[in-house]
């Protein structure tokens, strides 16, 4: 318990939580304006800003002190990407008790997953204070296709997976990757080793 | 402010990173909407187009303003440089000074992308849109000078991602949630524009040019303040709002008022006279054919038009002008009828029947987003007398006949030559001036 008490609090789990908590919240508050047609879209964008706030907590202030602990990070690593996939998800889902849900069930879970995926990756690319920039470049892609692109296209689909319809295959099997390899790219390799304290 | 420390900002801050990132972001997205937008065949329209992108764009400086924020905290510096005896603002210009010029550098990359292209597509060449892209710039520099100073208020990792986000989703939800007066205090303009006859009111440009100047203002004022008096920067904010609003026109339509240097008559030197706005002169020519073929059509009947001209005013006819006058044929040339450069991109057949719906008259019901069966069923019933009334002229059916004419077609083709001249003068001069039902009159039904 001690152990999992410093971990949380060396990654700022805390301060993730709460943005995480309070940006979900905003959302679904601006969402109980929105008629049934734009709730996909405010529910992929709430997974972005979900998964953008987790993932500064996919690392800690000095991952070099973290890498001299000879324990199984592979797993840990991987536990904590599910971690936080499974709290972003299980709090967008919450809003389906509602009657303003925030996208429908299977849109919540193909854009918590794909985002989280992304935040994985763009943490382990660029470190976990710069985990955000895939979710967020992912958004302004999804966006640019979904106004410039031709709408029944695979590639809109690809592109602008957060924001199709549900059942739409190739925008679920694009979550399903990026999920996949956030998860596993994450738990081999880890955030990239940048310090941000002296 | 020396030239050297802002040399230094433009390449140690992220200024450049996010000049780039907005010439990136802006190309690739451009580049989707170019695809299918017609946008790039008029000025005014791609300077709207190009506010339209800053809808992802401003967000986006905002991100790179607040993790530039967040530099001296990052580093420990704080305590030092609130040590330093020299006025905030001197530390705070040289790298706000970076970011403006990078950003704007970077939207004015985006934008010339597709000036040339504009400049060879139209017809219509003008500066009346120059305040368009300056505003958009202005928006850019506040955007990023808001979160330099929210990113200083708020020096954590999270705020950057929070504010890209949160803006994002902002931005939309005031454009299709909110809507209205406060849509336009976005950076964008009122969605693509399609009306090539029109240009921003003047009200509209200075509201935004002092809503977002107070915008820069207040990220300022939080870069450069300490402790209490970061309050202050609730002052830029509420007098903006407060001047812009009453400024800012009640509705969406009001955004754009008429341009008359782009609805200015072209027209044919030979009678009978075909004319269409200044913007659209590459459809003039083809115009010409099925425009004569119709007043040839039209001409037995009372009071038959004797000349063709572009409904400039209204080209999607939301808001008949009624009683309309008899004498000239009024065409609408919406941008799906339209390619790039402005020529017809439908066949001459297709613009003989487009001419002769009602018998050349505009339609009376007025078609809107959202109507209530009532009213779709009225409009409808008006279109397939407009639709028959066109086929009557052309002595055979239209392709675009609905299954309610196809059933009548027979019957009303079967009168009389008279008969016909008749009905479809009633019906033109009921069209005219709105006054009484197409189809009763078509069919003969009506009490007369």
């Amino acid at each position: 318990m001690r152990w999992l008490t410093l971990y949380v609090r060396s990654r700022r789990v805390p301060t993730a939580g709460a943005v995480l908590l309070a940006a979900t919240l905003a959302f679904w508050v601006i969402n109980v304006l929105a008629d049934p047609s734009q709730r996909i879209m405010f529910g992929a964008f709430a997974a972005v800003l979900s998964a953008s706030a987790a993932a500064v907590s996919l690392g800690s202030d000095d991952p070099d002190l973290d890498r001299t602990a000879a324990i199984a990070w592979l797993s840990r690593r991987a536990a904590h990407v599910l971690a936080v996939g499974v709290a972003s998800g299980l709090l967008l889902l919450l809003t389906q008790i509602s009657d303003h849900p925030l996208g429908t069930v299977e849109s919540a879970i193909r854009g918590v997953a794909g985002m989280t995926g992304l935040a994985a990756l763009g943490a382990t690319f660029f470190g976990a204070q710069l985990g955000w920039l895939l979710p967020t470049a992912q958004a302004v892609v999804a966006l640019g296709a979904q106004i410039g692109g031709a709408k029944e296209s695979t590639l809109t689909h690809v592109l602008a997976w957060p924001f199709q319809p549900d059942g739409t295959t190739a925008a679920t099997v694009t979550a399903v990757v990026l999920a996949l390899a956030g998860l596993l790219v994450h738990a081999v390799y880890g955030s990239k080793r940048v310090r941000t304290r002296q | 402010m020396s030239a050297r420390v802002l040399g230094i900002e433009l390449r140690r801050s992220v200024a450049l990173l996010a000049g780039a990132v907005i010439v990136a972001a802006g190309l690739a997205v451009a580049f989707m909407m170019f695809q299918k937008d017609t946008s790039l065949g008029q000025w005014t329209a791609y300077a709207g187009l190009m506010r339209y992108l800053l809808e992802i764009l401003c967000p986006l400086a905002i991100g790179a303003g607040a993790w530039q924020g967040r530099r001296e905290r990052r580093s420990g510096m704080t305590e030092l440089t609130a040590t330093v005896s020299r006025p905030a603002w001197q530390r705070v210009l040289p790298v706000s000074g970076a970011m403006a010029i990078t950003v704007v550098v970077g939207y004015a990359v985006v934008f010339v992308a597709g000036v040339v292209q504009v400049a060879g597509n139209t017809t219509y060449q003008h500066l009346g849109w120059l305040p368009i892209p300056l505003v958009g710039a202005l928006a850019l520099i506040a955007s990023g000078w808001l979160g330099l100073g929210i990113g200083t208020l708020l020096p954590s990792a999270i705020t950057a991602p929070v504010l890209v986000a949160g803006s994002l989703m902002g931005l939309i939800a005031l454009r299709v949630l909110v809507g209205g007066k406060a849509a336009l205090l976005s950076p964008e303009l009122g969605g693509v524009l399609s009306d090539h006859f029109v240009a921003p009111a003047p009200r509209v440009t200075i509201a935004q040019v002092i809503w977002f100047a107070a915008l820069a203002v207040t990220g300022i004022v939080l870069a450069t303040g300490i402790g209490r008096r970061r309050l202050f920067a609730l002052l830029p904010v509420a007098l903006g709002l407060a001047v812009a609003l009453p400024l800012l026109p009640a509705t969406r339509e009001a955004t754009y008022v008429a341009d008359p240097g782009a609805a200015e008559p072209v027209c044919t030197a030979d009678l009978p006279r075909v004319c269409v706005g200044k913007a659209h002169a590459n459809a003039l020519q083809p115009l010409v054919g099925p425009a004569r073929e119709a007043l040839r059509l039209l001409a037995p009947l009372p009071g038959a038009p004797t000349s063709v001209a572009e409904n400039t005013r209204d080209t999607y006819m939301t808001s008949q002008v009624k009683p309309q006058p008899s004498d000239v044929l009024l065409v609408s040339l919406p941008t799906y009828w339209l390619d790039n450069r402005s020529r017809l991109s439908m066949t001459e057949e297709e613009a003989l029947s487009e001419l002769l719906l009602g018998a050349g008259t505009t339609p009376c019901v007025r078609y809107h987003e959202d109507p209530n069966p009532a009213e779709l069923e009225q409009y409808r019933r008006e279109l397939d007398a407009r639709h028959l009334a066109a086929g009557l002229l052309l002595g055979k059916p239209l392709r675009t006949f609905g299954s309610e004419d196809k059933a009548m077609w027979p019957a009303l083709q079967a009168l009389s030559p008279e008969e016909k001249h008749r009905r479809l003068g009633a019906l033109r001069t009921a069209g005219l001036s709105c006054s009484g039902d197409l189809m009763e009159i078509l069919t003969g039904s009506g009490a007369r």
